[in-house]
Formats: C-alpha cells, sequence, structure tokens
C-alpha cells in the first residue's frame, strides 16, 4: 500500500543573488500542489494530464531526484522522508522508476550485464554468481531471451523496446515496492507498445507491487489502470475507478481529456466539452478554481472559490474538484473512447 | 583515476582502432610509433654518445664537418655527431610530452568532472581558479620557474602541467555539464549510486574521447614549448634535446654555413608534432563526423 500524502513541489521563478533585486522575488510555479493519493499493493494508478501539468515533476519528486517542499509518502506504513533520512541506499530498494526515454537513460558505455548488476553492487551485493543468476532471472523475466545472449551487448545493439525492457530490468532488479513508470512507452513504435503495457501489467501481478503509471494518453490507461488521477496545473482534479472516471467524468477537464481521445471511425460524432486556449500562466494561478478561464461551464463561484474534491454521483471512490459536477450536462459519449 | 571497468579499456582500444582507420590517423601512428621506437632504442641505433668529441685519423677534431658516410649528418663546432644528437634527442621530446600530457589529463579531466558535476560553490571555485591559470603567460612562467628551481627535465614537466591542464578542465567541464543532465544519470541515482561513483563510473566513460583528443594536442603542444625552451637555452644542459641543438647552432653562430647542424633536429620537431597533431585530428574526426570531408 502505497500512500503519498499532501505533495508539494514549488520552483521559485527566480534563484540565488538576483532574487534579491528582482521583481518575481518570492514568486514560485506550483508545480505540485498538495497532490495525494493511495495506492494498493498489486494495483495501477494512472496519472494523466498535458504537458507541464506536473506528472512528471510528482514522479520525480517521489524518487527524491527533486527535493519535495513538504508532504511525504508512506510505503507499506513506512515514511519515505524517514527511510531517507536513515539511509538513501535503502530508500531506493523500496521505490524505483522507469524513465519516458530509453535511449537517454542507458549510459552508452556499458554493456547489459554492467547495466543490471550496477544497481546490485550500489545495494552491496558482492557475490558473482548472486548476481548473475539474479541478472538473469531479470531478463527473463522482462522477456529479454535467451537471457545470456544480452549479458554482453551493448545499448546500441538493442532496439527500443528491448532497451525499454532492459530499464524496466534494472528498476525491478531491486524487487522494489512501489514502481514509477514516467511514460514508459511514449517513445516506442506504436508495434511494441502494448508489449511493455502487457509486461508491466504482469509484473505488478507477479511481484506484488504498486505502480504509478504516468502519462498524457488516455487511450492505454483503460487497459492497465486499475484507477486514475487526472492532474491539472499542479492539483489532481479527478481520481477514481477507471471504468468510473471514463465513463461517468465529474470535472469538465476529464470531460475534455477524454474527448480528445481519437475514433478511429469518421461517423461517430460526439458530444463533450471541447476546451479553448492553453495552459494558464503557472507563475500567477487564476483565481478560484484554477481551470476556469477555459471552462466552458465556469460560474461566479467558480472565480471565486477553489473548490474542494466531493463524491461523484455518492461514490465515495470516486471524487472530482468541481463545484459543477451535479449541474453538469449528460456525458454521454458513444463507444469508442475506450480502444 | 578510471574504474577497472573494462570498459575504459575497450574504448581506448577502439579509438586506436578509429584513428588507425583515417589515412591521416594511420600515417601519424606510424610515424609516432617510429619516434617512439628510436627514443627507446637511442643507445643501439646511435653511432656515436651524444656529447663525445670525434677526432679524425690525424687526431685532429672534427669542427662543422658536413654530412659524410661516417657521420650521416655532419658535425657540430666541438665536433660531435649531428645524427646522433638528434636520435638521443627523440628522448626527451617524448618523456617531456608524454608526462605533461599524462600530467595535464589527469589534473584537467578531474577538475572539469568534479566542477561540473557537482556546480555550486565547487564548480564556482574551481573555475575562478582556472581563470587565475588562464591569466598567467605561458612561456615566461616556465623560463622564471626554471630560473628559479634549478634546470631539470622535472621542472619542464611540473611548470608545463600547472600551466596546461587549464583548457582541457574547461572543456571536460563544459562536456560534463550537458552529460549530468542526461537521464542515466538519474537512473544512477536512483539505484543508490554516490556522487564519486556517477562521476567515475557514469559520466567519466562518456568523456574519454574528448579527453583522448585533449591527451594528443596536449603532447604536441608539450612538445613544441620543450623545443622552445631548449632553443631559447633554459633547458638541462645535460640533455641534449632538438630544441637544445638547435640552440648550440644558434649560439655558437655557425647556422648560416652549418645547415646540416639546424636542419635535422628542426625537421625532427615538426614530423613528431604534426603526427601527433594527425593523430588528434583523425579521432577527432571520427568522435565529430562534421569534420569530415570540408
Amino acid at each position: 500500500m502505497i500512500d503519498v500524502i499532501d505533495l508539494k513541489k514549488y520552483f521559485p521563478v527566480v534563484s540565488g543573488i538576483r532574487s534579491l533585486f528582482s521583481r518575481s522575488r518570492g514568486k514560485v510555479v506550483k508545480a505540485v500542489d498538495s497532490v495525494s493519493f493511495q495506492i494498493e499493493t498489486g494495483q495501477v494508478l494512472g496519472l494523466v494530464g498535458e504537458s507541464g501539468c506536473g506528472k512528471s515533476t510528482t514522479g520525480r519528486v517521489l524518487l527524491d531526484l527533486e527535493q519535495p517542499t513538504s508532504g511525504d509518502i508512506l510505503i507499506n506504513g513506512e515514511s519515505g522522508r524517514a527511510l531517507k533520512k536513515k539511509n538513501r541506499k535503502t530508500y531506493y530498494r523500496r521505490i524505483q522508476m522507469i524513465f519516458q526515454d530509453p535511449y537517454g537513460s542507458i549510459n552508452p558505455q556499458h554493456n547489459v550485464a554492467s547495466i543490471l548488476s550496477r544497481p546490485l553492487m550500489y545495494q552491496g551485493i558482492r557475490d558473482k554468481t548472486i548476481i548473475r543468476d539474479k541478472m538473469l532471472e531479470t531478463l527473463d523475466r522482462v522477456g529479454l531471451s535467451p537471457p545470456e545472449a544480452f549479458l554482453e551487448k551493448y545499448p546500441h545493439l538493442l532496439s527500443g523496446g528491448q532497451r525499454q525492457r532492459l530499464c524496466i530490468g534494472r528498476a525491478i532488479i531491486l524487487e522494489p515496492e512501489f514502481l514509477v513508470a514516467d511514460e514508459p512507452i511514449s517513445m516506442l513504435d506504436v508495434s511494441i507498445k502494448s508489449g511493455i503495457i502487457i509486461l508491466l501489467k504482469r509484473l505488478v501481478r507477479e511481484q506484488n507491487l504498486s505502480l504509478l503509471y504516468i502519462t498524457h494518453d488516455l487511450a492505454t490507461v483503460g487497459h492497465l489502470c486499475d484507477k486514475i488521477a487526472i492532474m491539472y496545473m499542479g492539483r489532481i482534479v479527478e481520481i477514481g475507478p477507471t471504468d468510473d472516471v471514463l465513463d461517468r467524468p465529474g470535472h469538465p477537464y476529464t470531460r475534455a481529456l477524454i474527448s480528445s481521445i481519437p475514433i478511429p471511425d469518421p461517423s461517430i460524432t460526439r458530444s463533450g466539452a471541447p476546451i479553448s486556449g492553453a495552459i494558464s500562466d503557472p507563475v500567477n494561478l487564476p483565481s478560484g478554481c484554477r481551470f476556469h478561464p477555459r471552462c466552458p461551464y465556469a460560474e461566479n463561484l467558480c472565480r471565486q472559490r477553489e473548490p474542494v474534491s466531493a463524491a461523484v454521483k455518492d461514490n465515495p471512490e470516486h471524487g472530482a474538484a468541481c463545484f459543477l459536477t451535479d449541474k453538469l450536462p449528460g456525458f454521454d459519449l458513444t463507444k469508442g473512447h475506450r480502444c | 583515476m578510471f574504474t577497472n571497468d573494462g570498459g575504459m579499456v575497450t574504448v581506448f582500444l577502439n579509438s586506436l582502432k578509429m584513428v588507425s582507420g583515417s589515412k591521416l590517423g594511420l600515417a601519424g601512428l606510424v610515424v609516432f610509433i617510429v619516434c617512439l621506437g628510436v627514443a627507446v632504442f637511442a643507445p643501439v641505433l646511435a653511432p656515436y654518445q651524444p656529447l663525445e668529441k670525434n677526432y679524425d685519423a690525424a687526431g685532429k677534431l672534427m669542427k662543422l664537418h658536413p654530412p659524410s658516410v661516417q657521420h650521416p649528418l655532419g658535425t657540430t663546432l666541438l665536433g660531435r655527431d649531428v645524427f646522433s644528437q638528434v636520435i638521443w634527442g627523440a628522448r626527451p621530446a617524448l618523456i617531456i610530452g608524454l608526462s605533461t600530457a599524462a600530467g595535464v589529463i589527469l589534473i584537467g579531466v578531474n577538475i572539469g568532472l568534479i566542477s561540473g558535476y557537482y556546480g555550486g560553490w565547487i564548480d564556482n571555485l574551481l573555475m575562478r581558479i582556472t581563470d587565475i591559470f588562464m591569466g598567467v603567460p605561458f612561456l615566461p612562467f616556465i623560463i622564471v620557474m626554471l630560473s628559479l628551481t634549478g634546470r631539470s627535465m622535472v621542472t619542464v614537466i611540473f611548470a608545463m602541467v600547472i600551466i596546461m591542464w587549464r583548457s582541457t578542465a574547461r572543456v571536460i567541464r563544459s562536456q560534463v555539464l550537458t552529460l549530468r543532465e542526461r537521464p542515466f544519470v538519474d537512473a544512477a541515482r536512483i539505484s543508490g549510486a554516490s556522487g564519486l561513483k556517477i562521476i567515475y563510473v557514469e559520466i567519466a566513460p562518456n568523456i574519454l574521447p574528448i579527453a583522448l583528443v585533449n591527451v594528443a594536442f596536449a603532447l604536441a603542444w608539450a612538445i613544441i614549448t620543450e623545443a622552445s625552451i631548449g632553443f631559447l637555452g633554459f633547458s638541462d644542459p645535460d640533455v641534449m634535446s632538438w630544441g637544445t641543438i638547435i640552440y648550440r647552432s644558434f649560439a655558437s653562430q655557425m647556422s648560416y654555413k652549418a645547415w646540416w647542424w639546424v636542419v635535422p633536429p628542426g625537421a625532427a620537431i615538426m614530423v613528431l608534432v604534426t603526427a601527433v597533431y594527425f593523430i588528434g585530428r583523425a579521432y577527432e574526426e571520427m568522435i565529430n563526423p562534421r569534420l569530415q570531408k570540408i
């Protein structure tokens, strides 16, 4: 069970000595603003949003690649803050990450054996046979077989899909309890995307881990995720079981995202709320609801007060941060949005 | 400096293979290896001792004899064999060149790596120190240092290393600045690697090609500088280097008629430096294909 509590990451607009004289002194970009969610063991949460909404920053903060401004994560009840304080290395035994770019995230000068053995060696495992057995087992698990044939290979001999499998192998070789996958398939060919999704699904089940699947692509979420969180400008605006969120979206932004999934059938026309404009200035956040400048239903109340998450259709599992959830026109998306 | 990873050795062997793939690089390598052989086997190859005075059958000193079968490159004003001197001259050139290049790379690469990776005040401090060395005039500094400490080869090497690491450090630092932002560095960090492990295991193998180019250019520059110091008369008087040969001929004011005394050491310097430049250039072309075929 993974429990992320009130995670915040603010980036100062100007830093260092310049900030003393700048007009933007004290201003921050709230990249991640009070994000909370839970992931059960063996389950997948999809974190969805458009570019710049803070979803990748959330992942990086969880992995301590960025210092969180505040907030904590409980990994099976243990505080991540306390774990890191005690020993950074053991923290990374419990939480690992798969990066977006399978080309940039593998050191081109190291072969597969040294890429996979490094995490074990950094964690203090020295026994060569244990390391080798573990590497072969992991290669086999991520579908790189025969595993012996891969050990001596250098990354430039691997295809994009094989590289991403290697990255997944590197992440699971320490048997973490929590895995963060930051757009793991967005840079791959269409033909290998589904293979990676299936692999992730299998690993979550077999290894009993929790997966945070970060993506901008709602179309793949339905295949993999048990729950979805929709993020907009640093906030989670809607969260709930996949089916509930996709079929009965309670937030206008979620509706807009779903409506933007292409349907490969020209005869289908759909209702929905197309939104206009671009994401607002992240430094000077809009008053009230952050989404109101782009929201087709916005009322006066939305401009004045910020909504908190409330149950959608009396379903406690499904929450949306919108004043108008109950007043929105019916969302009858004809079939096809779950391709 | 580096880990015994195997990756380093592979990179080095690959780079040798790459250099010999180009005609220019192969020519450079052959000349360089010949020079290395000459330096190692100088006692066997040289017919006379470099400072030995030669007398003819009548017991007369062979002053400024032009090239002959006995003395292929003639003799000096003191009857010394120029050919033997040029052969022995390969030794100081290569010893000073190679040790300087090694020292420059050792200091420059490490400063560049640490400065570029850690950033912040460490980077600031190291780069301001580099700036100070950037402001030191090269040749005058070496001459002053030699006059203060005595003229030995070790001093020459030391003085050159202390100045020449500055540009290598800058180049390496700029490379590290881009490398440390690559996702594989993040990947290493979340597998529990410490800062030093990331620097020497993850980043260092990736800057090795640039470092090797810098080795070649530092080597060439060190050889030229050593010759300049010799020509100015500041190098070890007991060691017969190419620069010293030219200096002696110049100081004796005999170079106008004894061309055989000046041309061979000059040509030797030129050939060796050109060869080293070719190696560096060929390698640079390989790792940066934009330089090819202009």
